[in-house]
């Protein structure tokens, strides 16, 4: 009786394809989980310390012979900055952040050997990765959609140059570019580098989204869409590319959380990112040989780039599962490859392959 | 499919060419590799500008430099290279620079992707014949997790943990009693979600292994083993049943009992061999005493497989060729721990037997099996830090393409047919999921190369990683050209070789 009932609501309601996706994502608990994270993280960096528009975003002395920072710098609600030294408020710069009695105190992930505040430090490297991370995942989606979805659909020589092209583009090592990122364009800020490295790492997307045109452009709604006249532009877009948007997602996604490793690893080997501009991995290169005597600097970057990471990640397995439900709960026998072990520690014998 | 080869080479052949063109523009516009030189008030300063800048035509605009350094490269062709001088590197030749660069390289490499792939492929399988279960979303959130570590952040925790503390405890071994509990319950824990089953088995694995943790560990400290560790006859008998436990249920089944005879042969052979075979390693510590043993070992099984064998010969001789190969790993591991106390006292008193500097001690005194222990003290902990992220993606892998084919119709028809699930599982479904598997891995090997520049740089490890950042930071051209030239090659080669294999092993795909 109820499975009628069912039937019959959805008749008259319908789902979309859309809203179902949608659920199926909803009930995955890490990609929620990722999303949260990821929501609670970006704002937090980007209110705590304020942030700064246009310009380069990098530490000068100004005329007067005071710290200040190229471009329009926006207050946050912390009352230190990334770039000035402070008085060393516990001995060493130990973290004034307690559990119990709970207290965040002045530096609650503690200062380095200047004084500099590592709260500071840390959200200001979370600002400029996420930057990074986003402004990679923007290109490389439109690049890669763009030139896949060419390849895919006109094939031809078009789709053999194209692929070509991709070949080449895909076995230049990225640490040259970030290489020729550090020492070329010096000057250049965290948005140049992103744009720079997305400029190349289209590549994977790219053939994901040939294949997956490849495949639909022989669809029976392909050859409707064409036969009522639409142009070639029109069923890229408005036809095709819809039909491949879960290829699409879950990729972009998986490719941001590796943006950000990509980014944090360049600054780490001294490309990319260097000081005395922040990232991630710039603070984790700067304070590693501290480790032993001040671990604090060490674990709070670490800690945040791993969560970055874990969320994004998450919300990528969310969305495939969303996006392709086919992996279902298959059955299997209750005790299986060790049964034989167990049978033979009870001492009983069986098993059909064997006795034939 | 060698029409496929042949094209497929040639269209690589022209896209190395290319992106090497990019990679020496994008390199060379990067900066002024005689930046310091220009800037030194040394008086020899200008004649050495003058003396490298005819040496490496840096006259010459890069575009056509480009051409000049490609002749040296063709030159490869008619056996002279010139790969020319690494400025950066004393101007050694480049050729010269790679060839003591690759051998490190593929010794870090090598071992990293065995351990990864082995490992990943065994996580990942159990995980997916366990889908759903807690075993299945612990290992899922740890794959995660290991996914997004960043590399260089978790090899600083290595150093730390796995080498400078590790050291520490082998000089004073203590284990306080709630670490070894925390320990035999994680164990527990681990054993009963990878054999499942029913509740009342579940606890009984549960019991038998954390306790069995518990009692090992607890005698292990008692007896003051990890001051120095050895295996003795008792360990290789317990090493050999385990190893011989695992080969079997996984090929054969304990019901065999043809098999089951043959193992016990070749077992015995090796036990019995232990004594003789001391003297053997003493006298003649050579490469060669082992592939010689290998050969042995193979011939023992042969003959063990071939007489107890049965109808199922070949699958016999297969299995106990494994167990017999893997007995004498067990052998040569006790003979490598022999040589433990000698080798901490021959090494420098502040590097312990877990190292993090280089491939190997400089000037170890000592034969063939001190050089192992070196070896293995300085490979460990690099290969942890590189295996870990591909272990991670592995598991996944092969979780999801286990999956998939368990879902397959002719995986029901095996079941329905009446089959062992174990038969279903190693030859049904295990044979079509790594299929895909083999793919992933071959291009990953292509990519590693020269991937693992910061696993180098952090355990200062003189391979092709640390040779293409030393060229990168001096914007020493030769050097950074060279090594991509290898990279590269090796990327392109195993795209091919990942194509080939795949219609190699899925007889559907027809290469065109």
């Amino acid at each position: 009786m109820k499975n009628k009932r069912d039937a019959k609501q959805i008749d008259e309601v319908g789902v979309s394809q859309g809203e179902l996706i949608w659920k199926r994502f909803l009930r995955h608990k890490g990609a929620i989980f990722g999303v949260g994270t990821l929501i609670f993280i970006t704002l937090l960096s980007f209110t705590s310390v304020g942030t700064v528009f246009g310009g380069t975003g990098k530490l000068f002395v100004d005329s007067t012979g005071n710290f200040a920072i190229d471009g329009f710098r926006i207050p946050g609600w912390w009352q230190y900055n990334w770039y000035e030294n402070y008085d060393i408020v516990n001995t060493g710069g130990t973290p004034t952040f307690t559990l119990s009695p709970f207290s965040i105190g002045e530096h609650p992930f503690g200062q380095d050997t200047l004084g500099k505040d590592i709260f500071a430090r840390v959200m200001r490297g979370i600002q400029q990765s996420l930057t990074v991370m986003f402004v990679i995942g923007i290109m490389t989606t439109v690049l890669g959609v763009i030139i896949g979805a060419i390849a895919g659909y006109f094939r031809g020589w078009l789709d053999s140059v194209l692929m070509r092209f991709t070949d080449v583009i895909i076995i230049i090592p990225v640490l040259i570019l970030g290489a020729v990122v550090g020492k070329a364009f010096s000057g250049g800020s965290a948005l140049f580098l992103a744009f720079f490295l997305g400029l190349f790492l289209w590549t994977g997307l790219s053939r994901l989204v040939r294949a997956e045109f490849l495949s639909l452009r022989e669809r029976e709604f392909v050859d409707a869409a064409r036969v009522a006249g639409a142009g070639p532009g029109r069923i890229i877009f408005k036809h095709i590319l819809p039909n491949a948007i879960g290829v699409i997602i879950v990729n972009t996604t998986l490719l941001m959380s590796a943006a950000i490793l990509l980014e944090t690893s360049l600054s780490f080997l001294g490309f990319g990112i260097t000081a005395p501009d922040i990232s991630l991995g710039q603070i984790i290169s700067e304070y590693q040989e501290a480790f032993s005597t001040r671990p604090w600097l060490f674990w709070w970057p670490g800690l945040f780039l791993i969560l970055i990471a874990l969320s994004i990640n998450f919300i990528g397995d969310g969305l495939r599962d969303a996006f392709d439900p086919r992996q279902r709960r298959f059955a299997i026998k209750t005790d299986g490859l060790f049964s034989g072990l167990v049978r033979a520690i009870r001492g009983s014998t069986g098993g059909a392959d064997v006795k034939k | 499919m060698f029409a496929f080869a042949v094209r497929r080479l040639f269209a690589t052949a022209l896209v190395l060419l290319a992106a090497s063109f990019v990679v020496y523009l994008l390199t060379a516009v990067s900066g002024d590799p005689l930046l310091q030189l220009r800037g030194s008030s040394d008086p020899s300063a200008q004649d050495k500008i003058a003396y490298l800048t005819k040496a490496l035509n840096l006259e010459t605009p890069p575009v056509f430099r480009y051409f000049l350094w490609l002749a040296g490269v063709g030159g490869c062709f008619i056996g002279q290279c010139d790969l020319g001088i690494a400025v950066s590197r004393g101007e050694q030749p480049v050729a010269e620079a790679l060839a003591g660069a690759m051998v490190s390289t593929i010794q870090l490499l090598t071992l990293a992707t065995i351990v990864a792939i082995v490992l990943g492929i065994a996580i990942g399988m159990s995980t997916a014949l366990r889908q759903y279960s807690g075993y299945d979303y612990t290992v899922t959130f740890m794959t995660f997790v290991f996914y997004s570590l960043p590399i260089f952040w978790f090899a600083v925790l290595l150093k730390e943990w796995g080498a400078i503390r590790f050291n520490r405890f082998l000089g004073n071994p203590e284990i306080p009693l709630w670490m070894i509990a925390i320990i035999a319950l994680a164990s527990g824990a681990a054993w009963m979600g990878i054999v499942g089953g029913s509740s009342k088995l579940r606890g009984r694995v549960f019991l038998i292994s954390g306790g069995l943790t518990f009692v090992s560990l607890q005698s292990l400290l008692m007896f003051g083993w990890f001051e120095k560790p050895s295996l003795g006859l008792f360990g290789i008998i317990l090493g050999s049943l385990v190893v011989s436990a695992i080969v079997i249920s996984l090929t054969t089944g304990f019901e065999n009992r043809n098999m089951l005879k043959a193992t016990a042969v070749v077992v015995g052979f090796w036990l019995v061999a232990w004594y003789p075979l001391q003297f053997l390693f003493f006298f003649v510590p050579e490469l060669w005493t082992l592939l010689v043993l290998v050969a042995v070992g193979i011939g023992v099984a042969y003959l063990a497989g071939t007489i107890f064998g049965g109808e199922y010969k070949k699958q016999v001789i297969r299995s106990t060729g494994i167990i017999s190969i893997l007995t004498l790993g067990v052998l040569i591991v006790d003979r490598v721990l022999q040589v433990w106390s000698d080798y901490q006292k021959v090494i420098p008193q502040a590097q312990g037997i877990i190292s993090t500097i280089g491939a190997k001690t400089p000037n170890l005194q000592g034969d063939m099996w001190f050089a192992m222990l070196d070896g293995f003290g300085h490979l460990l902990l690099p290969t942890i830090a590189l295996s870990i992220g591909s272990l991670a993606a592995y598991t996944r892998y092969a979780r999801s393409s286990l999956l998939e084919v368990m879902n397959q119709d002719y995986v029901r028809t095996a079941r329905a047919k009446g089959l062992a699930e174990r038969t279903v599982i190693m030859r049904h479904a295990f044979r079509n999921a790594m299929i895909p598997i083999v793919t992933i891995v071959a291009f990953d090997i292509g990519g590693l190369i020269g991937g693992a520049i910061i696993t180098e740089r952090i355990f200062a490890w003189q391979g092709m990683g640390s040779l293409f950042n030393l060229g990168l930071q001096a914007l020493d051209l030769n050097l950074v050209m060279g090594v991509f030239l290898i990279t590269g090659f090796v990327a392109v080669v195993f795209n091919v070789v990942a194509d080939i294999a795949y219609a190699a092993l899925d007889p559907r795909i027809r290469l065109t």
